[in-house]
């Protein structure tokens, strides 16, 4: 690998300064609902998104969008708060102000198509915790959404150099991380981790975000790490994936990621992939229409 | 990405269903391993409808419970029947072709570069009316030059003498040809008055049988087959049947061979002989490598 190319990547990264901020109102918004529900007052949430005006104007048209099919329009942040719930509020306010921070049409990205592709990982990712009963369903979401932060710093501190690994992944059919080592010397998952660590981010986020190729080096909440990686490559077989298809046939029982999920959590083992696969093609019209709704407010 | 079009397919009418419906999406793969993806649950609640009508059914609970009677696979079977289209037709299923294409010719290319005779075959199981065999035959054809000193075939087999007929014949309407691109129709069909006729090219590579998949004696005298297409047949048997079923299409496939199966069918339950294998927007099934199996029984 070129020495050169790498530290300079390295480099630019470390001296990011330009990254898009997470909206001041996220970290009180987030503890707020993560209190037991019979604790949640909706006019107190209605007093925090509405400091925010763009959440605030997406959680009305996401009210009123077919995705939350109404007999009447929502015309007050209230009304949509309760009409979309609480735990769907949380979601919202998550997806919006994460996808504040992806530039649009930098580093040769849709912004539509990453978002749509981290939704999907945050659903399914979800979904599959829940439904194999591992113990992490409720990380899983934000794990999902949070897994390809690095491609976030690669678009802003490395736009060019990622504009032209993700020409090469097109190009050649072959997966992002894999053209970014190649054309920059380091990808999204350790420029990710570079970041989440600036960030100070939780612990099991930067080992989602740093080790979703390479599950079994994680050193913390390795099971967590290894199920993102795991809905991240099926995601990609799916048709969520970068906007392209990666030329690849993939036994998921041979992956890293599933070897490393079943020493982490062997209740996982005889599960039904196949209807996990057919699954995951339902969240394709509620992630499409989701981004769109957001998307169309920015 | 090819995403299967049907996937992103809005669901009509928001259309919301119950948890009855969804028992019946799940008796429907647990007896047939056909699994009703979102967007197409408003139809199987048209099927069931038009099913409880005739049966005397008011409520559609009812129906649920009268499914999951042990006499109600016979049931499942008519309603499955209505629900999956009988037409058959040329170049159905794009992302499985295109995954034969792209990905499962070059391998077996590969894996079979060192062998004595170059010699590649495909099985067309349950054939119909032979519309999959020929498209089998086209890709293989225009794959000429990655097979260039190949000697290539396609059996197509099928229990219905009619229809082994009719696929001799290779005389085809505008419904069933609807999906060939302009260029091959041009290449691969001569019209005349009574149709579309495959050309003599394409029939040279394609053999016609009349076969029962049960028929162990004459299935034994597949062998080496390096593709099985075997889509949207196995509902039609019970599990017992279609565990000898598997097990003789098994034995048929060389061991690099690759078995496709309905897009949205499952081998899940049926054998622990084949592993699931992903491809862009496609799955099929290899056999299991024994370090596999092995590790699936500790």
């Amino acid at each position: 690998m070129n020495g050169t190319v790498r530290e300079q990547a390295l480099r630019k990264l470390e001296s990011i300064e330009n990254m898009p901020s997470i909206p001041a109102i996220l970290e009180p918004l987030l503890r707020y609902l993560s209190l037991p529900v019979d604790e949640l007052q909706v006019q107190k949430v209605v007093d925090m998104i509405s400091n925010d005006e763009s959440l605030t104007v997406q959680c009305l048209h996401l009210a009123n969008s077919p995705l939350y099919c109404r007999w009447q329009a929502v015309d007050s942040l209230r009304g949509a708060i309760m009409a979309l719930g609480l735990g769907k509020m949380k979601e919202v306010a998550l997806a919006c102000s994460f996808m504040k921070m992806l530039p649009k049409q930098v580093g040769g990205i849709d912004p539509v198509i990453f978002w749509e592709h981290s939704l999907a990982c945050a659903m399914v990712s979800r979904h599959l915790a829940r439904k194999l009963s591992l113990p992490f369903a409720e990380k899983a979401y934000l794990a999902g959404l949070l897994h390809d932060f690095g491609v976030i710093a690669n678009v802003t501190a490395l736009p060019h150099e990622f504009a032209a690994a993700l020409a090469l992944a097109r190009a050649k059919e072959i997966p992002l991380h894999e053209a970014e080592t190649e054309v920059m010397g380091i990808n999204h998952a350790e420029s990710g981790r570079i970041l989440a660590e600036l960030w100070r981010l939780a612990p099991e986020l930067i080992a989602v975000i740093g080790d979703h190729h390479s599950p079994a080096q994680a050193k913390t909440n390795r099971g967590l790490v290894a199920l993102v990686g795991l809905v991240d490559l099926l995601c990609r077989m799916r048709g969520l994936g970068y906007g392209y298809a990666e030329n690849r046939i993939v036994n998921l029982l041979e992956e890293e990621a599933y070897a490393t999920l079943l020493e982490e959590c062997p209740l996982v083992r005889g599960a039904d992939w196949t209807r996990i696969t057919f699954e995951l093609d339902n969240y394709m019209y509620e992630v499409h229409n989701l981004v769109a709704a957001l998307y169309r407010m920015q | 990405m090819s995403t299967s079009a049907s996937a992103r397919e809005p669901n009509p009418k928001n259309f919301v269903p119950d948890l009855h419906l969804l028992g019946i999406r799940d008796v429907i793969y647990k007896t047939a391993g056909i699994f009703q993806r979102d967007h197409k649950l408003h139809l199987l609640k048209v099927r069931c409808t038009l099913r409880m009508k005739e049966l005397g059914i008011g409520l559609l609970r009812d129906y649920f419970q009268y499914l999951t009677k042990p006499s109600g696979q016979v049931e499942t079977t008519i309603l499955l029947n209505g629900i999956l289209v009988g037409e058959t037709r040329f170049f159905r299923s794009m992302p499985q072709l295109d995954a034969l294409r792209k990905i499962v010719l070059p391998k077996l290319v590969a894996a079979k570069s060192t062998a004595a005779a170059r010699t590649l075959k495909i099985w067309s199981a349950g054939c119909s009316t032979g519309e999959e065999a020929y498209t089998l035959a086209i890709i293989l054809l225009e794959a000429s030059s990655l097979l260039d000193d190949w000697t290539c075939s396609v059996l197509a087999t099928d229990l219905n003498q009619n229809s082994v007929e009719h696929a001799k014949r290779g005389i085809y309407g505008e419904s069933s040809t609807r999906n060939v691109p302009p260029p091959l129709r041009q290449k691969y069909f001569v019209k005349d008055a009574t149709g579309l006729s495959v050309s003599p090219e394409i029939r040279a590579l394609v053999s016609f049988q009349r076969l029962n998949l049960l028929d162990g004696r004459h299935l034994s005298m597949i062998a080496k087959t390096d593709v099985i297409f075997c889509r949207n047949v196995l509902i039609h048997f019970d599990m017992a049947s279609k565990t000898r079923v598997i097990e003789h299409l098994h034995n048929s496939l060389s061991p690099a061979g690759v078995l496709f199966v309905g897009h949205a069918e499952s081998l899940f339950g049926v054998s622990n002989n084949f592993s699931l294998l992903h491809m862009p927007a496609a799955i099929a099934y290899e056999k299991t490598k024994t370090s596999l199996a092995k590790r699936r029984l500790l």
